[in-house]
């Protein structure tokens, strides 16, 4: 190729280039990457017919068709995945600000325990803000799809047992680990699962998920209220908790039909409601005079922060459950309407 | 017969590009190029395009999850190529029975009866 239509061709695919603002750098190396190939194709199919040099790469531009307006339009596809994913955050945003209050709350109280009671109260914040940049950091580099895994591991199998023994053990560098772990592999995790699954069924196997780990955390750390055994724990409550809401927003994410999801859809959340009734009543059991719950010793320790906002979070979730599923019904109307677009009637 | 300018304004019936990649994707994963060409071929040129527009809508099914994007070097070339996947070709089955219904059911009512039309002089 002459110095001249290299020229020619860099013009083009910098005028594309200057279109893709707000793209970042990867991105935007990729796709000029694919259309300089694709000019190339181009140029070597008019040689092949005669055509060469500055004529040939005049021709391969002008076949391509108006640089700006190829990368405008691609420009406008990549945002719209992103426009797409805020949608999405923003639909299941009531859930994860819940998912935040019955989670982290508990969390922040055992990083402050591991810290000891006296110590800075942000400095938990700083560490849980650390991890959250690095978990960003690392989505950005490994495939989507790698996260979603490891959330359903650390979900399932890390989760609860593992919080249970951060709780009991309280051997500092074993919780650190799995803390940093779930933060670092989770929150990115999560972010994932909304990409790939939607804002609803991710905002199931996150209620599902914090759910349990409240369960857990209000059960155990400072020998405060426990249930009867670790075990009647897991099975009552933690298994229906995570593996209910886990493994149906799964199935129900394979699930061939729309009808077959939406009819799913209605039976996880009448299943949540019964388990989310089920909790709020373990709770008041557990401040009456029902024999189940027993204090661990014979000293009253004061509420945490967690257990003192427990019921109008239950409340809250129902009532958000509910709306995350107005906003999934108009959302299927935006759908609908599409496809309609699509139909060639118009 | 005029030719058809697809990926663009000019596109006859929105979504029908999106369709016709789709259909070319069945047979093996393709790079731009290569899709361009095979769409010319089978159309015995009846769809002319801007190839540089071939992109977005490329990008766009690979949004929607209808084809997959991967990087492959190939004969010392880096390519990417586009595969169908599973979804796609669910929406391509769906498409094409909704497609056959309308042409047929539009034909049927839009071609000339001869002999039994009843027309009136300017």
């Amino acid at each position: 190729m002459s110095w001249a239509s290299e020229r020619a061709r860099q013009e083009f695919l910098n005028c594309v280039d200057r279109q893709l603002g707000g793209l970042d750098y990867l991105e935007r190396r990729e796709i000029i990457d694919e259309l300089a190939i694709h000019l190339l194709d181009i140029e070597e199919r008019l040689a092949a017919t005669g055509s060469e040099g500055t004529d040939a790469a005049a021709r391969a531009i002008a076949t391509m068709g108006d640089p700006v307006r190829i990368g405008a339009k691609l420009r406008d596809e990549h945002l719209a995945s992103r426009l797409m994913l805020r949608d999405a955050f923003l639909t299941g945003l009531p859930l994860l600000i819940l998912g935040a209050i019955t989670a982290f709350v508990p969390v922040l109280d055992e990083l402050r325990r591991l810290w000891g009671a006296n110590s800075d109260p942000f400095q938990p914040l700083l560490v849980l803000g650390a991890m959250l940049i690095g978990s960003v950091w690392l989505l950005r580099r490994v495939d989507h799809s790698v996260f979603a895994v490891l959330t359903g591991i650390l979900a399932v199998f890390t989760l609860v047992p593992v919080t249970r023994i951060v709780q009991v053990t309280s051997q500092w560098p074993v919780s650190a680990l799995w803390l940093g772990l779930f933060f670092l592999i989770a929150v990115p995790g999560l972010l994932a699962f909304v990409v790939r699954f939607g804002a609803f069924r991710t905002s199931l196997a996150l209620l599902g998920g914090v759910g349990g780990y409240g369960v857990y955390a209000w059960g155990g750390p400072g020998g405060h209220v426990v249930y009867p055994s670790a075990e009647d724990t897991f099975f009552l409550l933690g298994l229906p908790l995570i593996v209910v809401p886990f493994l149906g927003t799964v199935a129900l994410s394979i699930a061939p039909r729309r009808w077959l999801q939406a009819t799913g859809y209605g039976a996880l959340l009448a299943s949540w409601c019964v388990i989310l009734l089920f909790h709020m009543i373990q709770f008041d059991a557990r401040f009456g005079p029902l024999p189940s719950p027993k204090l661990v010793s014979s000293q009253s320790p004061p509420l945490q922060v967690s257990e003192m906002i427990s019921v109008p979070v239950l409340i809250a979730s129902v009532v958000a459950l509910l709306g995350i599923h107005l906003l999934i019904r108009l959302q299927d109307r935006a759908a609908i309407r599409s496809f309609i677009d699509r139909l060639p009637v118009r | 017969m005029e030719a058809i300018a697809l990926f663009s304004s000019r596109e006859p019936q929105r979504g029908s590009a999106e369709l016709l990649v789709l259909a070319l994707l069945q047979d093996r994963p393709m790079y731009g190029y290569e899709i361009i060409r095979e769409l010319q071929a089978r159309s015995e040129g009846y769809f002319q395009l801007e190839e540089g527009l071939l992109y977005p809508t490329l990008h766009r099914l690979e949004r929607e999850r209808l084809a997959r994007g991967e990087w492959r070097t190939v004969g010392g070339r880096r390519r990417r190529y586009y595969a169908l996947t599973e979804t796609g070709l669910a929406t391509l089955t769906s498409a094409a029975s909704e497609w056959q219904t309308f042409t047929e059911q539009f034909l049927r009512l839009i071609v000339p009866r001869r002999g039994g039309s009843h027309v009136v002089g300017e």
